[in-house]
């Protein structure tokens, strides 16, 4: 059955609307298309007892996810804790500061199990039995593992270089894995030519307006355990740009379908030194992004030297008074053990650059420190251990003797 | 034969936008068609979309030819590869 809300898709340059089926760039200007809705007819059939009484996932908003029918994959991801983080907020000198904790997103431990939940369900419907992506990291986890567990085929395909730790953690679920020689810009390229000749859902090529909704979930979910209201400053790590567009779109929807009443908020970004083709035209003042032909950042998850959504992520923020900042490797290191030592929570680099332009941001006036903060902490530390893992020290080593206890925990107590 | 379609971004610099380089591509690869779909020079940079059309190989050629030339070419979708 047809969804009475997901309605079409749009070209986001020219407006033009398309079915609803596996395809992503507008025929006319290469424009790339985006799920569009029936507003009117969402805000007479939500209202927040209805999402209460749903359990406690992403899905409890699916009149604002673009599948026809009930989910099939990922029924259980997101719904993360939005832990208020005060000792946090005392380090860097705020009132009120919250930490939105997608390193324990289920089942791969980032956020990525949020699109790719949209992503595969929105594929089984439209009759597809084979996804495939192409990562480096988080994504090929998460396509591996739900395509696993939906009984799907799938193809993931990484540089060949690729850390064993990483490659690892998507053979676990049995994917085809493929390793790619070659330079980036060809591995690219090979890419979009495979999504395009094989009839395969490639999640962030052809399905991609639907995989990229599913990050509207954070957005929904940020305002929801507010209380219905959104933060005055969101900090969001930037990539291709996307999660930042789909928060600002998740806080506009909230408001059109009555949900939240309209108030001000503020989109920030946050990207490594070493890959921020964003920070910079934002800094620029500028509406062109000057593409990174080599990235060079511990961030790996966001290094991401031709930013698809870029240019849709300078309108967000600027259209929301936001900024964008940017942190060098060993920024993002110290802000990684900073979350950690005073929140219990330790997040791979990603979280590091977004903490770490949190700061900036906050020691600059442009996130005022009387003002609600929300971090969007996007994924596990346990991924990238290697960014951090000659930074934070060795333990103590004693013989079985109390005395060489005591006298350690003297030179400690000295120190 | 004519079985491969290629879409991409030509992404240059200023001083590239002043060459006849989609003059010189017609003129060097007779068999490969385009098709040119947006165009932009501002920021000091140039975008150009331009659709490809030809034999697989031939497609290819004109694609390092461009990138021989100082441009950057990229898939419409940019950035396929993610973290």
């Amino acid at each position: 059955m047809e969804s009475p809300f997901f309605t079409s898709l749009k070209c986001r340059e020219c407006g033009k609307l398309y079915p609803k089926k596996a395809t992503h760039i507008c025929e006319d200007d290469f424009g790339p298309l985006e799920c569009a809705y029936d507003y009117s007819a969402i805000s007479r059939s939500i209202s927040r007892e209805a999402i209460l009484s749903r359990p406690k996932s992403m899905w409890r908003y699916r009149e604002l996810l673009p599948i026809d029918g009930d989910p099939t994959v990922g029924v259980q991801n997101g719904f993360t804790p939005l832990v208020k983080a005060n000792r946090l907020a005392k380090a860097l000198g705020v009132d009120e500061l919250y930490i939105k904790n997608d390193t324990v997103n289920y089942p791969t431990l980032s956020f990525k199990d949020r699109v790719v939940s949209v992503a595969l369900s929105r594929a089984v419907e439209m009759g597809f039995d084979t996804v495939a992506c192409a990562s480096t990291g988080n994504l090929a986890n998460s396509v591996a593992a739900h395509a696993a567990a939906a009984g799907l085929k799938s193809y993931v395909f990484i540089p060949a270089d690729l850390e064993s730790g990483k490659v690892l953690n998507s053979l676990i679920y049995g994917t085809n894995l493929i390793g790619i020689t070659g330079a980036y810009d060809q591995v690219n390229r090979l890419c979009s030519e495979i999504a395009g000749k094989y009839g395969w859902a490639f999640v962030n090529v052809n399905i991609r307006p639907y995989y990229a909704e599913g990050s509207k979930s954070i957005g929904f979910e940020i305002a929801e355990q507010l209380g219905w209201k959104f933060p005055a400053h969101t900090v969001v790590p930037m990539a291709s740009g996307s999660l930042l567009t789909k928060v600002h779109k998740a806080y506009q929807e909230f408001i059109k379908v009555g949900l939240v009443p309209e108030s001000r908020f503020s989109i920030h970004g946050a990207q490594a030194a070493g890959c921020s083709p964003i920070s910079r035209a934002y800094k620029e003042n500028a509406n062109l992004i000057h593409f990174v032909k080599e990235p060079k950042t511990i961030a790996k998850s966001l290094a991401i030297g031709t930013p698809a959504d870029g240019y849709y992520a300078l309108g967000s923020m600027r259209e929301t008074g936001g900024a964008s900042e940017d942190v060098t490797d060993p920024e993002i290191v110290e802000a990684i053990k900073l979350l950690a030592e005073t929140e219990g929570i330790f997040t791979e680099t990603a979280g590091g650059v977004t903490l770490g332009c949190a700061k900036k941001l906050i020691e600059s006036g442009k996130i005022p420190r009387n003002e609600p903060v929300v971090l969007v902490i996007t994924g596990n530390g346990l991924k990238t251990q290697e960014a951090v893992m000659d930074h934070i020290g060795k333990p103590s080593v004693i013989k079985p003797s109390l005395r060489e206890f005591e006298s350690l925990l003297a030179a400690r107590t000295d120190a | 034969m004519a079985d491969f379609k290629g879409r991409y971004w030509l992404v240059f610099d200023q001083q590239k936008a002043r060459e006849p380089i989609l003059c010189s591509l017609a003129r060097n690869f007779l068999q490969v068609t385009f098709n040119l779909r947006h165009a932009s020079v501002s920021d000091g940079m140039g975008v150009i979309a331009l659709e490809l059309e030809g034999d697989r190989s031939d497609v290819k050629k004109a694609v390092a030819w461009l990138e021989s030339n100082g441009i950057q070419v990229d898939p419409v979708e940019l950035q396929t590869i993610e973290g």
